[in-house]
């Protein structure tokens, strides 16, 4: 019998997750522990006042929806901080905020007659997916909401939603970080390629 | 003015390498790098836009639909990189283009490349990860493959005593990375070759035989050095956009600098595994997660490797599901996608093959680097092509291929190549085979700019040992 036929005998997934659990008792290092890191992150942030930064807010939570729009009522962008993109150097976005809003709230208006303000939140999506290209950037504008929630651009409140513990140790010694022995045939004898 | 035997601009694979070596043989070398020098403290565990800026220089192209970034500071892309070091296959030298045109130069083989790959290799303290190294998600992605019958093999790395933290895109904050600050440029620096950080070259002017190199130093005064012979090894964006500011200076640039930019075949798409497999885990372990299928290589020409994903980056991608995920990347559906797939049901994969160089990078009026990708009918084939070997793993596994959009990540992000490249052809080519720049003297290519087309694998080792193999040449050990 070979590894793959053993591997299907015994129900292969289980038989990996035995494998682990043997090895890691098998291991004696000490325990590192991940030993979580992470730091609060600095700065306030960015509270709408304009009429621009209002409609750009409902962008915000029409992305990531936070506790108003999210049936369930976790935070979303807005909780994030996700405005603070506008101000970000990295990208170049709070020269183009007032044209997002406008090209937004007319694609708005085209579709369903009202201002983006005034729409429900699957009339919200509707109208970013439908002017996405219509401007590049806002692709990118998306993107990088998004990844200010998910990534803790200005505060952890992505990263324990999507239960990402963040800076750490080490997982090394974690039981359940790796297999720890050989879970599938090598077509090379040393890793490299002829 | 000052005079040095060789000026390199760029201190990563390609500028550090020939740094060594040119050392080595009694030159007397400056490098001048725009990045800063770095130390473990460098590199917070942070993958939030504040902290990667720090890190990266990232471009997007002209119409917006592609990111490539590369990693900035002494020691370039091998600071910030997941360092994945493989050899390319032997049929990567041997690739054709549309125009049947060998992109490589006949004279360079995988098995004239072998003792170059296997210098640095030694230098940089390549090994094998041991199956005790191989996280979570890389483990799983090896599984899946055995379930179909097929291979997946242990990955090269220049990491010793890894903790597994998983921010080796970051940089090591334990030191464990071996990068080129660790090797090639602290032995270049006791032979006496001069490393100047936060020094940003802006072009270069002939001054006889030789060259002037015009650079910016850390107060920001305009600096300028000379050099008899002058290396440009900036990373495939920039090489070209020093020699294109340069045009003044050097009018008889060669046509093609700046042409063919190759992504080296790269396609980013996730894996979504059943409820019914093990959990994935995929911020646990090192970056570039362990393991590579060549399985596909002999039928497709394609290599497919996991890779842990931070949740920036995952969400940060247009992520759409053929199936019952989420159809667009945003809203309830997409918010509640990533809280419940992202740390137990995803791994990030890459796959990397041949496709033709067909992008672009130019500078504007005001000398500032541009690039084109264009998603052509052949790339768009391509990526298809690549989707079906990937759902065949995932009909393998009762998994779902999660493709990542037409564009930015799918096939953008970081492996830039081709934009100066070498090869046989005077027309196609701007540079020879052992990368002297047509039409100049003593000017040559040494970086992922010389590199002519894809690796087939994550490119670094063969960038790394094309320079070795100049660097031999251009001191005489020939090769
Ligand atoms: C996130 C990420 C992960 C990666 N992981 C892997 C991996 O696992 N394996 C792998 O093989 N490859 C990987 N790569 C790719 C790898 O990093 C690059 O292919 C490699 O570093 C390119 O080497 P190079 O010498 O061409 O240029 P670089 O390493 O980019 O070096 C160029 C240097 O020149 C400097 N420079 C640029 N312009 C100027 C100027 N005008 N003046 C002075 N200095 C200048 C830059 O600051 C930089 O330090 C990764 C890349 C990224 C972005
Ligand atoms: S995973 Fe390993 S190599 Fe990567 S940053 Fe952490 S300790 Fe360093």
């Amino acid at each position: 019998m070979n590894r793959r036929q053993f591997f299907e005998r015994m129900g292969g997934w289980s038989l990996a997750t035995l494998l682990s659990a043997v090895a890691a008792r098998a291991d004696d290092a000490p325990y590192e522990t991940p030993g979580f890191l992470r730091k609060p992150v600095p700065g306030a942030c960015l509270q709408p006042g304009t009429d621009t930064e209002k409609t750009l807010t409902a962008v915000l939570d029409a992305i990531v929806p936070g506790p108003t729009t999210d049936p369930e009522g976790t935070a979303g962008a807005v909780e994030a901080c996700s405005l603070n993109v506008l101000l970000d150097a990295t990208f170049p976005f709070l020269h183009y905020a007032d044209m997002f809003a406008t090209i937004i709230d007319g694609q708005a208006q085209d579709l369903h007659g009202a201002p983006f303000l005034q729409l429900t939140q699957d009339q919200r999506v509707d109208v970013l997916v439908a002017v996405q290209d219509t401007v590049p950037l806002l692709r990118l504008a998306y993107r990088a909401i998004r990844s200010a929630f998910f990534g803790g651009a200005y505060n952890g409140i992505g990263l324990d939603y999507v239960g990402y513990p963040g800076p750490n140790l080490g997982y090394r010694h974690v039981p359940e970080f790796s297999f720890r022995a050989p879970v599938c045939q090598e077509l090379t004898a040393d890793g490299r390629m002829p | 003015m000052e005079a040095f035997d060789v000026v390199i601009v760029g201190s990563g694979f390609g500028g550090s390498i020939p740094a060594l070596r040119l050392s080595q043989a009694g030159r007397k070398v400056l490098v001048l790098e725009q990045g800063p020098r770095t130390t473990p403290a460098s590199f917070p565990q942070d993958w939030a836009f504040r902290a990667q800026a720090k890190l990266f220089t990232t471009y997007t192209s002209k119409d917006y639909h592609v990111i490539l970034r590369y990693g900035r500071g002494l020691g370039g892309g091998s600071l910030t990189y997941a360092a994945a070091m493989l050899r390319a296959p032997s049929e990567v030298f041997d690739y054709r283009d549309r125009d049947d045109y060998r992109v490589w130069p006949a004279g360079v083989t995988r098995e004239v490349m072998n003792p170059f790959y296997a210098k640095v290799e030694e230098t940089m303290t390549v090994e094998r990860a041991s199956w005790s190294d191989v996280p979570r998600c890389g483990g799983i992605f090896a599984m899946m493959l055995d379930k179909m019958g097929k291979t997946a093999d242990r990955t090269m790395y220049p990491i010793h005593d890894c903790r597994q933290c998983g921010f080796c895109m970051c940089g090591c904050p334990f030191g464990k990375k071996k990068h080129l600050g660790h090797n090639y440029i602290p032995q270049a620096e006791e032979l006496g070759a001069q490393f100047r950080t936060d020094c940003k070259v802006d072009h270069v002017e002939k001054d006889g035989d030789g060259w002037i190199v015009r650079y910016a130093d850390a107060q920001g005064h305009a600096r300028g050095v000379h050099g008899d012979q002058l290396i440009i090894a900036a990373g495939a964006l920039e090489t070209p956009a020093v020699l294109l500011r340069s045009k003044k200076w050097v009018p008889e640039l060669h046509p093609q600098v700046g042409k063919n930019l190759n992504n080296n075949g790269d396609v980013a798409f996730l894996f979504r595994l059943p409820p019914s497999m093990p959990k994935t885990y995929p911020y646990m372990g090192r970056n570039n997660a362990g393991v590579i299928t060549y399985a596909f290589w002999q039928e497709h020409k394609i290599t497919i490797h996991p890779g842990a994903g931070p949740p920036a980056l995952v969400a940060a991608m247009d992520v759409f599901s053929e199936k019952d995920g989420p159809k667009v990347p945003l809203g309830v559906d997409f918010k509640h996608f990533v809280r419940d797939q992202y740390a137990h049901h995803l791994i990030p994969a890459l796959a990397i093959g041949l496709v033709d160089g067909e992008g672009t990078v130019t500078v504007n009026d005001s000398g500032l680097l541009e690039f084109d990708l264009p998603l052509t009918e052949r790339l768009k084939a391509y990526i298809d092509r690549v989707a079906d070997v990937g759902r065949s793993i995932a009909a393998a596994n009762d998994a779902e291929l999660l493709r990542t959009g037409g564009d930015t990540f799918e096939h953008g992000d970081a492996h830039p190549l081709g934009t100066c490249r070498i090869g046989d052809d005077d027309s196609r080519a701007p540079c020879d085979m052992y990368g002297a720049l047509r039409g100049q003297k003593n000017l040559y290519i040494t970086d992922g700019a010389a590199v002519p087309g894809g690796t087939g694998v994550n490119p670094s080792l063969t960038i790394g040992a094309n320079a070795e193999r100049i660097a031999a040449h251009l001191v005489g050990e020939g090769a």
